[in-house]
């Protein structure tokens, strides 16, 4: 059964009104009463072994989330099979004139653009850096 | 905090038993909230499953920023108000009666016997259907305050209220009771 934690227990005497001194004024055998009924209201008791239950139906949930997730795995993995098996004829047919153009492509002219786009770079970053430095 | 620590730990890895253990722990306070709110012993069962296996759910999420009991309890409260709001059924019914006048009970006064009037069965159980008339909210609160003993902090931590507006609702529900004792006196009388 809980148990109040200790550590968050009010301190005995403790009021809840707006204001605690205007509070402290009211009837205390009134609030005490108030106290009472609340403690001896009704309350339906907990079933007996309802922690059983639930730990039982949490175990349950877990399990068939568990199911789920790997079926869905297993879906995600069967699709994603099938769709490479569909396109690999494709991608064959892709990469044999990839192969071919390989000749053709022009390298120095590539390489010669991505050196310029280096070296750009490179200044932009010195340049911000030492704006930087100078800004503070 | 550590034995907090120590059963989240536990049921995180699974271990037998820790759930359980967990759930028989802090049972009494998920009902309690939770019957209060919605007034229904099947309603309130299953919503108490509900917060269970929320819990269960979102405990890798628990980061120790409160007590386990407090965060049990947010859930609690929360499943609750949403089960509320879904039947469209007021939180708080701010009526004419419940205006948190408190003036001065002139009958409640020296001649007042606390010990006569709790064994007063009639008063008693008229006190009790005014308690549960009150509206959800303040009848949690005072359950949580008198029955549970839980402090303003906490409880407002619970119900992701300000402390000052925990402590309005409490003083308002009080004075409505109090306003029911003073008549039913008065009819004593």
């Amino acid at each position: 059964m809980n148990t109040p934690d200790p550590h968050s227990r009010r301190p005995a005497g403790a009021i809840a009104g707006p204001d605690s001194d205007a509070a402290s004024g009211i009837d205390d055998r009134a609030d005490e009463l108030v106290r009472r009924v609340v403690r001896a209201a009704p309350m339906p008791p907990i079933p007996a072994g309802f922690a059983a239950t639930v730990a039982r139906l949490a175990a349950d949930h877990q399990e068939q989330a568990r199911a789920e997730t790997l079926l869905t795995l297993a879906c995600a993995a069967a699709i994603l099979l099938a769709a490479a098996v569909f396109a690999l004829p494709g991608l064959a047919t892709a990469l044999v004139s990839i192969a071919t153009m390989h000749d053709a492509v022009p390298w120095p002219m590539l390489i010669a653009a991505a050196a310029t786009l280096l070296l750009v770079a490179g200044i932009d970053g010195t340049w911000r850096a030492m704006h930087q430095r100078r800004a503070r | 905090m550590n034995e907090d620590r120590d059963l989240v730990g536990d049921v995180l890895a699974q271990r037998r038993g820790a759930f359980e253990r967990l759930v028989e722990r802090h049972q009494r306070l998920a009902w309690h909230i939770v019957h209060r709110m919605v007034q229904h012993p099947e309603d309130t069962r299953e919503l108490c499953q509900e917060v269970f296996l929320r819990v269960h759910q979102r405990l890798a999420q628990f980061r120790f920023e409160s007590s386990l009991s407090t965060w049990i309890g947010r859930i609690a409260f929360s499943v609750a108000t949403r089960h509320l709001q879904r039947r469209r059924l007021p939180m708080v019914n701010e009526s004419a009666h419940d205006d948190g006048d408190d003036a001065p009970i002139s009958r409640i006064g020296d001649g007042f016997d606390l010990e006569s009037a709790f064994a007063d069965a009639e008063l008693v159980s008229a006190m009790t259907s005014a308690m549960e008339a009150l509206p959800p909210l303040q009848r949690t609160l005072l359950t949580l305050y008198h029955l549970d003993e839980l402090g303003i902090a906490e409880i407002a931590r619970i119900t992701d209220m300000p402390e000052g507006t925990v402590k309005n609702y409490l003083f308002r529900a009080r004075a409505r009771l109090r306003k029911q004792l003073e008549a039913m006196i008065g009819e004593h009388a």
